[in-house]
């Protein structure tokens, strides 16, 4: 069952990926992949290209496969760890949305922080409170770790 | 499976538009690829890359290194034979100057996005 749904959504990336996304498994697993993320235009990530890991469960799609950021991001929502609080990896996860459509909101994760939920508190402040320094931090860790 | 396959490729770029589909002996080397790729960029695009190592090839979440060739590319699971394989041409912007960059803060977003379930 997973694997299956797993295969359709692999071909349907293989067919017609999103613009900003690319996946793909890592060897032989099916169930370990890994992805890239280019960063938006409209955000301080611009030009960057971010890797991703992903993990699908055994019962994918009933539970949200595990997704983590393998590059540095400077991000209210992203920590040190690549783990990332978004709320369809979670309590929103339905068994409707696919890779691409987590991608794809990861992307706009990027573009439009939630620093009301953040996973790191300190880089939410700056984003509040100091805009200009926070993109200024964003743009440098994207220029020194997603540009390779 | 022989160097000789034909595999179709077609390159995604970073607008959504689409060079290809065009068929490729899988033996040849991804640097040659892009060749191909800048040869038929097409005109009028807000970023033309000028070299082969302005752009970067990705192929399922791998960024493909000139010297590898397709066949080596490939994901070795889940593949639709026969089928064409969409591949990201990214270009390697420039790094942008600092000085400039206290004029990019942009107004702050007043309505920020709430995640919403797609």
């Amino acid at each position: 069952m997973a694997s299956k749904r797993i295969q359709k959504e692999l071909q349907e990336l293989q067919k017609d990926p999103p613009t900003s996304c690319s996946a793909g498994p890592v060897g032989e697993d099916l169930f370990h992949w890994q992805a890239t993320i280019m960063g938006p235009s409209e955000s301080p990530y611009t030009g960057g290209i971010f890797f991703v890991k992903i993990h699908f469960p055994p019962d994918y799609p009933f539970k949200p496969p595990k997704v983590n950021f393998q590059t540095k991001v400077y991000h209210p929502n992203i920590n040190s760890n690549g783990s990332i609080c978004l709320d369809i990896l979670k309590e929103q996860w339905s068994p409707a949305l696919t890779i691409s459509k987590v991608l794809l909101s990861i992307s706009s994760l990027l573009t439009d922080p939630n620093p009301d939920d953040p996973l790191v508190p300190e880089i939410a402040h700056i984003y509040k409170n100091q805009r200009n320094r926070y993109e200024e931090t964003a743009r440098g860790w994207t220029q020194k770790y997603a540009m390779g | 499976m022989s160097g000789n396959d034909q595999i179709e490729l077609k390159f995604r770029l970073f607008d959504g538009t689409d060079i290809g589909p065009n068929k490729f002996d899988s033996s040849t080397s991804v640097g040659s690829i892009k060749e191909t790729i800048l040869a038929r960029w097409p005109a009028g695009k807000e970023i033309t890359p000028k070299s082969i190592n302005d752009v970067k090839l990705i192929n399922a979440g791998r960024v493909l290194e000139n010297n590898q060739t397709i066949a080596e590319s490939r994901m070795s699971v889940g593949e639709l034979p026969g089928a064409v394989i969409t591949m990201h041409a990214v270009v390697r912007t420039p790094v942008v100057d600092k000085s400039n960059d206290k004029h990019s803060a942009k107004i702050a977003k007043s309505n920020r996005c709430e995640c919403a379930i797609l």
